[in-house]
């Protein structure tokens, strides 16, 4: 759902305008052409906008007994790893798939696509994991 | 995308001191690039023979050069580990 189309649902929620207005606004909306949407949404220079995303995967652990591990991933490797995945060889994943089934993760690489894979990086951007065990041990994943 | 350059590596325990290593990892990457281009000759026939064949997969050397975007992705990567024992950090420039 876009931006835009959240906030007038928003607004009828908030009852800020009528069904009508709604309706007519949201009719405006789908009206409205790509060709002609799309200029605002790149205005000026992107380079700050692009240096914003996040870069890494982080994964913190911090064990029961004080010791700490910190390791900080590069987006580009889950990229560059996920995409290879649809480069291998036919046995070969029916192998991988085989053994990832029998290790309780059922995952079929072979059905990865490349759209797929970049939906699911940005679906990563803004992922955050928070695990915190009995005896004080926490897992944080975040991307950065 | 270039692959890592530097490996830094640095290990210290609490009683001793500890040590730290800066690799040349672009010496071993001179060092591999004859076997690496004998290998992509290789996949490349290999590929050409696939599709002769008419098998289905012959993506090899597409493979390798995916292997390699891999290993180039590792730049960045840092893991640090600390507990009562040792102290480990390890860092791809």
């Amino acid at each position: 759902m876009s931006e835009d189309r959240a906030r007038i649902l928003n607004m009828l929620a908030g009852g800020k305008i009528t069904a009508d207005e709604a309706e007519r606004l949201l009719d405006a909306l789908d009206t409205r052409t790509p060709e002609a949407a799309a200029p605002s949404a790149f205005k000026g220079d992107p380079t700050p906008l692009l240096n914003a995303l996040p870069k890494f995967l982080h994964v913190k652990v911090d064990g029961e007994e004080g010791e700490k591990v910190d390791v900080k991933i590069p987006l580009a490797l889950v990229r560059s790893g996920l995409k290879l995945t649809s480069l291998i060889p036919p046995q070969a994943m029916e192998q991988i798939n085989r053994q990832m089934a029998d290790s309780g993760v059922s995952i079929d690489f072979s059905n990865f696509k490349p759209e797929d894979i970049d939906e699911l990086i940005d679906a990563l951007r803004e992922m955050e994991v928070n695990v915190d065990g009995k005896n004080g041990e926490k897992v944080r994943v975040y991307a950065e | 995308m270039l692959p890592p350059m530097l490996l830094r590596l640095r290990i210290a325990w609490p009683e001793r001191p500890g040590f730290g290593l800066w690799l040349p990892l672009f010496l071993v990457w001179l060092i591999l690039l004859p076997i690496v281009v004998l290998v992509v000759v290789v996949t490349i026939l290999v590929d050409l023979a696939l599709v002769i064949a008419g098998t289905r997969y012959h993506h090899y050397t597409l493979l390798l050069f995916r292997c390699f975007g891999v290993l180039a992705a590792v730049r960045g990567m840092v893991v640090h580990i600390r507990s009562s024992e040792i102290d480990v950090d390890i860092c791809f420039a």
